[in-house]
């Protein structure tokens, strides 16, 4: 189901969160809305789904207006980002509850929550309580409850910020291969960049209320459509009073590029970070792989040479 | 757990423990020392103002032998009085979860001019004494009632006395977990189709329920003893409309203290039975749920 926002303006007292918001998302597509935090992006997942009101611009799902079609009645799925799990409720029950509410058979509602808890991999915790999960289980126990309702739509608000690093990543290409699976048209909202190239094929970057550029991760990382985009998707640093990426300078033979000095090297994680001082005096940084930074070895004190990376160096 | 970390560390075979911590026999001597004297004082304490006084209510219930506590409890001016005070502690401590659940969710749920007199209102029948509440009630619903309404002498006037006195339990027992709570699990259901209704039936009032049970079993004990707001407009009646306070107050004050200490005695346990069990429940309720 597409998902068409018109305009979308909205105010918190006298404070302007969304400023005349307008995106088409494709059927079928995972869509990050990526911003820092208070650029608005979970209010509008929320009014998406019905449970914020707007004060102006209206929503269309699948062609349909439902800007004043209330929550219960849009037909989404919602996971929240603390995953609201009912805590009375079994994990069982927790998936059941929008079937029940449906008034679904007793049978076939059996047959569909057992085949959501082994899409999601909890069919041993049928009975437990959310309390009784870990974090990632969670988590997919609120996908699966979700889902339950056969949404057409499925909005997730930072769905992996609450979970330890290793278990983020795997939820999070789970995640992926399931809504390629399912084709469910998908918004997530995250403020980590690297999140949401990994994750989504769209990316809508929101700045303070507005959208500033909306693109596949390619096109927003190599084409930024300003310096906020820029800088908010990667590192940036300053040479020669240009704003490039760290990783797209390197070092070279003195005389071939622009003088410097290194006044510290920095080992982080598989990456080297070189900083350096140009002859003019300005301040800029060099990001190194691990090989390339052995193969170097660069020292603080050395005098060395930078230039910026062109593409056609890339096929040299 | 400092305490038990700095101790083991201390226990090391190598290294003693500083000179002046000796004295107590080390770190963990020192905490003992704290620990047992705060165990102490909360004993003490408990002894004092409750245990030896219904101890002693006890001894005095049973001085005369059992047959004698179990004539005077079993007076038919004692068992009226029982099941009046009884039935009248259920009524006014049932509605009072109904009308503490919505006092308590207009207050954190609504915004509007006068929410914080409101509030402040709520602990007014902790403040004001007993006794004003009951003369004000009788000027108010009595025989010279303005409004015309006379409903003294009758369960009904008894009830809203001890309404007004256990207003604050329910409230304030409600009121910190429904402001704790926190919309999402609200949310979630209705984004499932649940109407408003359901979604209150279903996912609020269960995470509501330890401390609704928990306020309305602490109304009912505060209820269940309740004299002052209810001696003027009880009318005072035997076998109609005495409470078991005011029974075991004309006891005492006749003499008869066995016979009330007996009577006091049954009001004690039947009260602190249902005590337990509310908390029982509630406690249920709430570790099933974690």
């Amino acid at each position: 189901m597409t998902i068409s926002l018109n305009g979308v303006t909205k105010y918190f007292g006298r404070d302007l969160v969304l400023d005349d918001v307008s995106d088409d998302v494709p059927q079928g597509s995972l869509t990050a809305l990526l911003g820092p935090s208070g650029s608005g992006k979970s209010t509008l997942l929320r009014i998406i789904a019905g449970l914020e009101p707007l004060n102006s611009g209206h929503i269309e799902l699948g062609g349909r207006d439902v800007t004043n079609v209330a929550v219960r009645d849009r037909r989404i799925g919602f996971c929240f980002q603390d995953y609201a799990p009912f805590r009375q409720l079994s994990v069982f029950d927790n998936v059941a509850y929008g079937l029940k509410v449906q008034r679904v058979p007793k049978a076939q509602l059996r047959r569909e929550v057992d085949d959501l808890l082994s899409l999601v991999r909890l069919e041993a915790f049928a009975n437990r309580y959310p309390r009784q999960l870990s974090g990632g289980q969670r988590q997919r126990m609120a996908l699966a409850r979700a889902l339950a309702i056969k949404p057409e739509v499925l909005l997730l608000d930072e769905p992996f910020a609450a979970l330890d690093a290793q278990v983020r990543g795997e939820l999070r290409s789970w995640v992926r291969e399931l809504q390629h699976e399912l084709g469910i048209t998908t918004i997530l909202v995250t403020h980590d960049q690297i999140e949401a190239m990994e994750i989504a094929d769209r990316l809508v970057i929101l700045n303070e209320g507005r959208i500033e550029q909306v693109g596949t991760p390619d096109t927003v990382y190599d084409k930024p459509a300003n310096d906020f985009v820029q800088g908010f998707l990667g590192p940036m640093t300053v040479l020669n009073g240009v704003a490039c990426r760290p990783h797209d300078i390197e070092l070279c033979d003195v005389g071939l590029g622009i003088d410097a000095r290194v006044t510290d090297v920095v080992r982080l994680g598989f990456e080297v970070r070189v900083v350096v001082q140009t002859s003019s005096g300005e301040s800029s940084w060099v990001q190194l792989t691990h090989a390339e930074a052995q193969r170097r070895s660069p020292f603080i004190g050395e005098h060395v040479s930078l230039r910026v990376r062109t593409t056609a160096d890339l096929f040299r | 757990m400092p305490v038990l970390a700095l101790s083991t560390e201390l226990s090391k075979p190598t290294e003693q423990p500083p000179r002046k911590w000796r004295l107590f026999g080390g770190a963990r001597g020192a905490a003992r020392v704290v620990r047992v004297a705060g165990k102490s004082l909360a004993v003490t304490y408990l002894s004092l103002l409750v245990l030896i006084p219904i101890a002693a209510l006890a001894t005095n219930a049973f001085s005369k032998g059992l047959g004698s506590f179990w004539d005077a409890a079993t007076q038919r001016e004692s068992i009226d009085a029982l099941r009046l005070t009884l039935l009248c502690a259920l009524a006014a401590s049932l509605l009072n979860a109904v009308a503490g659940l919505a006092t308590a969710w207009v207050l954190v749920r609504d915004r509007f001019a006068g929410q914080g007199i409101l509030n402040a209102i709520v602990d007014l029948p902790f403040a004001l004494p007993t006794v004003v509440a009951g003369v004000t009630f009788y000027t108010l619903y009595g025989p010279l009632s303005p409004f015309h309404v006379n409903i003294t002498g009758s369960w009904i006037g008894i009830t809203v006395a001890i309404m007004f006195v256990t207003l604050p339990f329910t409230v304030r027992s409600v009121q910190p977990v429904l402001e704790s709570l926190t919309f999402n699990a609200e949310s979630a259901a209705a984004t499932l189709g649940a109407s408003p209704v359901r979604v209150f039936r279903t996912i609020t009032l269960p995470a509501l329920a330890p401390a609704l049970l928990t306020g309305t079993g602490l109304a009912f004990a505060r209820a269940v003893g309740e004299y002052g707001s209810v001696v003027f407009i009880s009318n005072n009646l035997p076998y109609r409309s005495q409470v078991a306070s005011s029974y075991i107050y004309s006891l005492a004050t006749s003499g008869q203290t066995n016979s009330a200490a007996s009577v006091a005695v049954v009001l004690l346990v039947l009260a602190l039975a249902l005590l337990v069990a509310f908390s029982y429940v509630s406690r249920r309720i709430a570790r099933a749920r974690g």
